[in-house]
């Protein structure tokens, strides 16, 4: 695509992306702490045998990495955010064309709610500029990402963000329409910028 | 014999290279009688050389081959064979060929005259001869094949470097040098790579060892320096030549002599110069071409001087407006150089001209940076260049720190000190020489007029790294010389050290920040920062460190009375503080006194801490001692990287040194050790004071370490047991001891829950105990008496006359049969002991064992162990397990004869018999059958590990494996812990000196999984009655099978691997969701790593299987969400989420192991159940399902 709608788009850094916060754990300045604070303070084997009910909790390190977490916002984020731009070899969450606060799951998650209720999942895509022609590209990509990796019980709904774009209501209308977006999937060229967009995906 | 007709004739009719003709001919000639013989031989190609200027092609060819059989003949003469007039014909007849025969006379030509002149007759004036006929080739030599220019290359080569020629040609030619002349006319246009690295070497040979007039060296100048900068074309047939060779083969001939300086260095600048036309690879080849000049030009003042000026103006820009990290670095080596070689008069002169534009660009925060860099290469270059170079940039530096506002700026300058310190740092190690560094430049006045007034003015985070690290370089600045000193005053020093003490120790501990409202990385980066100036600092501050402890001790009442954190936080805080101290401190020997001298200061300092903590909560305890581990680990391995060989441990004795020598006599090699156990806690300075005046090698202060490392365990040991009565203890306590050894008071003290805590504490003391033990020899072990050590813990040593009679009756009572003494696990406090014993006994080498009473010592263990209800629980009991896991393992043969050992394996028989005895009404409760089935497989662990593979040593083993699965009701649980025979544990390591065979696991596998793979199956046709059971049974079997196959290699059963995938697919029907699923899939993820084949067959019934393990897991996950009580929810649920994990790893690896076509059929099903594992509680199973969804789903 030699004529690209926005040849030189704001880029964010990775640094500038939003993550989760990871739990705080001890770091070390060098290597050679790890290897010494290892040798000292880890748990000992054998209280890795079955049945052994001595606990060793020093506050630090988490015991269980399989906590329960319900798919929120952010993993949502992190879903569709390295999809790569189909002008450029930028990420969407890079060109800021998907935001953590344009995520909306309903009803919102908790810890205690019903893992097989119904929910929807509303992205608001805002691309680069007002006359992009990529974007129902985009919202194909995000909605073809989310639909591969949900489950069932997730609806998922792609639309560009009110005013960002000079054809919203068309692109909406097209990104809406189920059947539009199946015989969409079945055209090859399209297809292929699609693998490509869904390449960079984890 | 052939004539040589015949032999030239065989010669040249023969198709490849034939040795033998040329061999014969050349036997011929020096077997001749007479010197017919050579005119015979260069006469039999006469047929051939008949008609030169005929061009047919087969005589062409014909006639290279029979010059090519003179050629060959020449290389097997010997090189006496021929007399002066001969070789001077033969000579002749060759020359002449390069002016008669072009075409296929030159490549024998040359290759014959190459031998020529290698022999005893050539003479010196015919070299010349030779060269001038080369150069009758005229155009036609470029005309000739690389191959055979590069033979004439050679031969140019060979005579350059002889000597003798070299001198005749330089007679011969005088200044004018004709045949360089006509060697430059026939060569010129050279492109081959072979063939221009022998060119540009005669160029430089010529350059270096003849004085031609100056239009010749204009020539031969131009004839190189055409080719820069030089390339290399990819080609198709490489030559295997790098393009690097090349350029430094065009290096050489640049810098060959200084001679061709007035064109070299105006030629490489004015390529510099040209801008952007030039790519950063070039530039970086014309300033390692101009550095090499510089560096290898002898007359420094004709080849060097007179361009200085010139360098400077030209390569300034390329640090001063360079982007380029390779071009600076190339440009600041150029001028480094430079700096080096120039006089000292020349180098003050270039210094003041590099000055005027440094001066005003250090001024000026653009520029500061790329002007420091420049300063510090002209600085680095020598002890004067330094001092010319100070005395001038460190009081403008200061000015402009003084005067700059912007921060930017200020780090700039300061890095630029710091760069200088550094210099000067390097350059006084340079010892024995009188250096004049400007000593007077680098003392307390740098301090005050820079590092000073930047602390004072509150900069921010990056100015004060910078400062911090300059203030630490500062501090250890000395004066030049033989005997340096520290320039700064001790009020200066003590001052830098308790500023930097502020951020690194006092005011994490005390809660606060040394710049305010900084984010918490920032702050981390000074504290860093610090911790690192500091740690450069203290080798030659022992002082200041000592200091830094003290600061430390006195900070921590301010960390406990800090209410607003909970004693978790805090006691993490404790621990990093004293973690960093550790890395300060014991990263690097201090470099006066002895080495230990920190590593000790320290490790009291830490003493005397946890002295003070000792009313306090265990966690603090546990943060101090952890802090002294890592440092006594720290400085072992500071102190093991000096020893000689750097030969680990241990170290050989020396009858001087032997053991107790060095090891109970450490407190009168330092003085004010503390000794907590009796509240002292001693005197840091009397310990620096006797540190300093310890000398020692290395070897011995490595000796050193170890004995104040016991004496630090032995201190701890006595101050946190006691010894008590044996009747307050427990009335059923062994009759021949009437005292025993309990906790000490301070456990007593502490609130009833930190018990955990406190047992946490023995562990850590423990681990402490087996760092220091295992790192003695045998021998010293032995001398110590370790082994009683582990029954009486240190007590007696301490000079105080009741534990001193404890210690004498404990050794009197094991010795009075004189079988050696016995371990003795105190059952005072609950056994809450044990671990203190197994910390020592873990550490100990199985020949130092050979001391002990066997017999009296395992079975009283296995008689506690096997008891109902049982004795102790918890760590108590799992400390106790590991002892007689080390005992059965370490214990040799000759010391525990057959009879013995069954005695003690008949004790825990009888204990097997209680854990498999049911419906009786005295049997145990399944708790205390499980404790005691799993000390027994402790022991058999222990011995497994060094098997010994008679029957009638392991019939436990055997009858453990034959009916312990088959258990009716606590089957299952049983098996579960037949893990413990294999799974990896402390206790059982080369570093813990266990015994390990190499084929233990291929052993372990023959004994007790392979013989029970077909009662991992229900029997065919059960009575209808007994086929429950039958079928409970064999998933008990194959529980105990995967407990062990999963501790094992895949070597050890991948000949038996078709069977365990059958009992795979059945297990994963079988066993549910619990733990033994993942030993399940863990194996069957290391069969699909290893032999994927085997599991082609079987794919259905394992995807089919896995995906309904994962099903259930799920379903039993959103259950217990409604049923189960939180505590025992949040376990069962982890084990239900590991589950889901192992079976979609197993999954998600399938599509890259197998070809589509076995897994298409398997696919909707697969993707159908991977949909729905995206919505799975746990996040990190989501992530596996989505990935395995991507990759089942790409399947065609």
């Amino acid at each position: 695509m030699d004529n690209k709608d926005n040849a030189n788009p704001t880029i964010l850094t990775a640094s500038e992306l939003p993550t989760r916060q990871i739990k705080k754990r001890k770091t070390f300045a060098s290597d050679a702490d790890a290897k010494f604070a290892d040798a000292v303070s880890r748990r000992p084997l054998f209280l890795s045998d079955p049945f052994c009910d001595v606990s060793w909790s020093d506050g630090t390190e988490s015991e269980d990495d399989f906590v329960e977490e319900p798919i929120d916002e952010q993993e949502i984020y992190d879903l569709i955010s390295n999809i790569t731009d189909p002008e450029h070899p930028i990420s969407l969450g890079q060109l800021a064309v998907v935001n953590l606060p344009d995520v909306e799951i309903t009803p919102p998650p908790s810890a205690n709610s019903d893992p097989h209720a119904l929910r929807r999942v509303l992205v608001k895509v805002t691309p680069t500029i007002t006359h992009c022609s990529l974007a129902t590209v985009l919202g194909l990509g995000v909605r073809v990402r989310l639909e591969q990796a949900l489950p069932p019980n997730y609806r998922v709904d792609v639309v560009i963000k009110e005013g960002s774009h000079s054809q919203d209501d068309q692109v909406n209308k097209q990104l809406a329409d189920k059947e539009r977006v199946a015989a969409a999937l079945e055209n090859d060229t399209l297809k292929g910028v699609l693998d490509k967009m869904l390449e960079t995906c984890a | 014999m052939a004539s040589f007709d015949d032999l030239a004739l065989k010669y040249v009719l023969s198709d490849g290279d034939d040795n033998d003709s040329p061999l014969q001919a050349a036997t011929a000639i020096e077997n001749a009688a007479n010197r017919v013989a050579v005119g015979q031989w260069v006469a039999s190609i006469n047929r051939w050389m008949t008609n030169p200027d005929d061009t047919a092609d087969d005589d062409l060819i014909s006639r290279a081959k029979a010059l090519e059989f003179l050629a060959r003949t020449l290389e097997f003469l010997k090189r006496s064979s021929l007399k002066p007039d001969q070789v001077k014909l033969l000579v002749g007849f060759f020359n002449s060929l390069f002016s008669s025969d072009h075409r296929a006379g030159i490549s024998a030509s040359s290759r014959a005259l190459k031998q020529l002149t290698a022999m005893d007759g050539f003479r010196p004036p015919l070299g010349n001869e030779i060269i001038m006929s080369v150069a009758k080739l005229g155009d036609d030599f470029k005309r000739q094949a690389p191959a055979t220019r590069l033979e004439i290359y050679g031969l140019v080569l060979g005579l350059l470097t002889n000597p003798l020629v070299a001198e005749d040609l330089a007679y011969q030619h005088g200044s004018t040098c004709g045949f360089m002349t006509a060697l430059l006319e026939v060569c010129r246009n050279e492109r081959d790579p072979q063939n221009l690295m022998k060119w540009f070497e005669i160029l430089r040979l010529f350059l270096e060892n003849f004085s031609p007039a100056k239009e010749v060296l204009t020539e031969v100048f131009k004839a190189f320096s055409d080719y820069f900068p030089i390339t290399l074309r990819a080609s198709a047939t490489p030559s295997g030549i790098t393009v690097d060779d090349l350029k430094g083969a065009v290096r050489a001939c640049f810098a060959s002599h200084y001679r061709i300086a007035e064109m070299s260095i105006p030629f490489l600048l004015n390529k510099l110069d040209q801008g952007d036309a030039v790519t950063v690879t070039v530039k970086v080849d014309i300033l390692l071409t101009l550095e090499a000049c510089l560096a290898r030009y002898e007359h420094v003042a004709q080849g060097i001087v007179p361009y200085a000026n010139q360098i400077w103006a030209s390569l300034k820009y390329e640090v001063r407006n360079g982007e380029i990290r390779d071009t600076i670095d190339a440009t600041l080596k150029a001028i480094g150089t430079l700096a080096k070689r120039l006089p000292d008069a020349n180098l003050r002169d270039f210094f003041l001209a590099a000055w005027r534009d440094l001066g005003d660009d250090l001024s000026n925060a653009t520029y500061t940076s790329q002007a420091g860099q420049l300063l510090t290469a002209i600085a680095a270059a020598s002890p004067t260049s330094f001092s010319m170079v100070s005395e001038t940039a460190v009081p403008h530096i200061t000015t402009t720190l003084r005067q700059t506002q912007s921060e930017s700026h200020q780090a700039d300058i300061l890095a630029l000190l710091n760069s200088l310190l550094q210099v000067r740092s390097v350059l006084t190690d340079v010892a024995g020489e009188n250096l004049n560094l400007k000593d007077e430049l680098f003392g307390d006045q740098l301090f005050e007029d820079g590092y000073a007034r930047i602390w004072d003015s509150g900069a921010g985070p990056h100015v004060l790294t910078k400062s911090m690290d300059g203030m630490a370089s500062l501090a250890s600045q000395r004066t030049g010389g033989p005997n340096p000193q520290l320039i700064c005053s001790q009020q200066v020093c003590e001052k830098i050290f308790r500023w930097l003490a502020l951020p690194s120790i006092i005011y994490p501990l005390e809660g606060k920040v040394l710049v305010q409202n900084t984010s918490e990385e920032d702050s981390n980066t000074i504290c860093n920062a610090a911790t690192a100036a500091l740690g450069r600092a203290v080798p030659l501050h022992p002082l200041g460190f000592q200091q830094l402890v003290l600061d430390f001790l006195s900070s921590i009442p301010k960390l406990l009375e800090n209410e607003r954190a909970g004693s978790m936080d805090k006691a993490a805080l404790l621990n990093e503080s004293a973690l960093r101290l550790a890395r300060i401190g014991c990263s690097a020997t201090t470099k006066s006194g002895s080495p230990l001298l920190n590593f000790v200061v320290l490790i009291n300092g830490l003493l005397r801490g946890l002295h003070s903590l000792l009313k306090e909560r265990p966690v603090y305890w546990i943060a101090i001692l952890d802090a002294i581990h890592i440092a006594v680990l720290r400085s072992a391995d500071t102190l093991a990287v000096l020893l000689p060989g750097k030969e680990l441990m241990p170290i050989p004795d020396d009858p001087a040194t032997k053991g107790q020598q060095w090891i109970t006599r450490i407190d009168k090699y330092i003085q004010g050790l503390p000794q907590i156990d009796s509240d002292q806690v001693g005197d840091l300075n009397l310990t620096l004071k006797s540190l300093n005046d310890l000398e020692g090698d290395v070897v011995s202060s490595y000796k050193q370490f170890q004995g104040y490392s016991l004496h630090v365990v032995a201190q701890l040991y006595r101050r946190f047991t006691s010894i008590k009565s044996a009747s307050a203890v427990s009335s059923s306590m062994d009759a021949s001891l009437d005292e025993v050894l309990g906790l000490s008071t301070d456990f007593a003290l502490s609130s009833s829950d930190a018990v955990e805590q406190q047992d946490r504490f023995l562990y850590q003391l423990a681990r402490l105990a087996t760092s220091v033990t295992r790192s003695l020899s045998a021998d010293v072990q032995q001398e110590l008496e370790l082994v009683l050590e582990t029954t009486v813990m240190f007590h007696g040593k301490d000079g105080k006359s009741e534990s001193a009679n404890f210690r004498s009756r404990a050794s009197r009572s094991s010795q009075a049969d004189n079988q050696g003494c016995r371990i003795v696990f105190s059952p005072a406090d609950d056994y809450r002991t044990a671990p203190l014993g197994l910390g020592l006994l873990q550490g100990l080498w199985p020949s130092t064992l050979d001391t002990i009473n066997p017999l009296e010592t395992i079975v009283p263990l296995c008689e506690t162990l096997m008891k109902s209800p049982i004795q102790c629980a918890g760590s108590r009991r799992i400390a106790l397990d590991a002892a007689l896991a080390i005992l059965s393992n370490k214990l040799s043969d000759k010391q525990i004869p057959a009879e013995e050992w069954s005695i003690a394996l008949n004790g825990l028989g009888d204990g097997y018999t209680q854990v498999s005895r049911r419906a009786v009404t005295d049997s145990p409760d399944v708790p205390t059958r499980l404790a005691i089935f799993k000390s027994v497989l402790h022991f058999l662990a222990g011995d497994v590990a060094r098997y010994r593979p008679t029957v009638a040593h392991n019939w436990l083993l055997r009858t453990i494996c034959d009916t312990a699965p088959s258990e009716v009701t606590i089957g299952r649980q049983l098996a579960q812990c037949f893990g413990i025979l294999v799974s990896p544990k402390d206790c059982l390591t080369k570093q813990n000196h266990a015994l390990l065979k190499p084929f233990r696991g291929q052993w372990i596998y023959q004994e007790t999984v392979r013989p029970y793979f077909d009662k991992c199956f229900p029997s065919p046709s059960p009575s209808p009655e007994q086929s429950g059971q039958d079928d409970r049974c064999a998933t008990n079997r194959s529980v105990a099978v995967f407990a062990i196959l999963r501790h094992l290699k895949y070597n050890d059963y991948s000949s038996d691997a078709d069977q365990i995938v059958r009992v795979v697919i059945r297990s994963l029907a079988k066993f549910g969701v619990s733990d033994d699923i993942n030993a399940v899939m863990t194996v069957l993820c290391q069969l699909l790593e290893h032999e994927p084949e085997r599991l082609k067959e079987h794919l259905t019934a394992l995807v089919a299987n896995t995906m309904a393990v994962y099903k259930i897991a799920r379903n039993v996950d959103s259950s217990l969400a409604i049923s189960q009580a939180p505590g025992k929810m949040t376990t069962t649920r982890s084990d239900a989420g590991r589950c889901r994990h192992s079976a979609l790893s197993f999954m998600r690896r399938l599509p890259e192991c197998f070809e589509p076509r076995y897994l298409l059929p398997h696919r909707v099903s697969v993707l159908q159940g991977l949909s729905l594992a995206c919505g799975d509680p746990v996040r990190g199973v989501r992530a596996l399902a989505i990935s395995g969804r991507k990759a089942w789903s790409n399947l065609s």
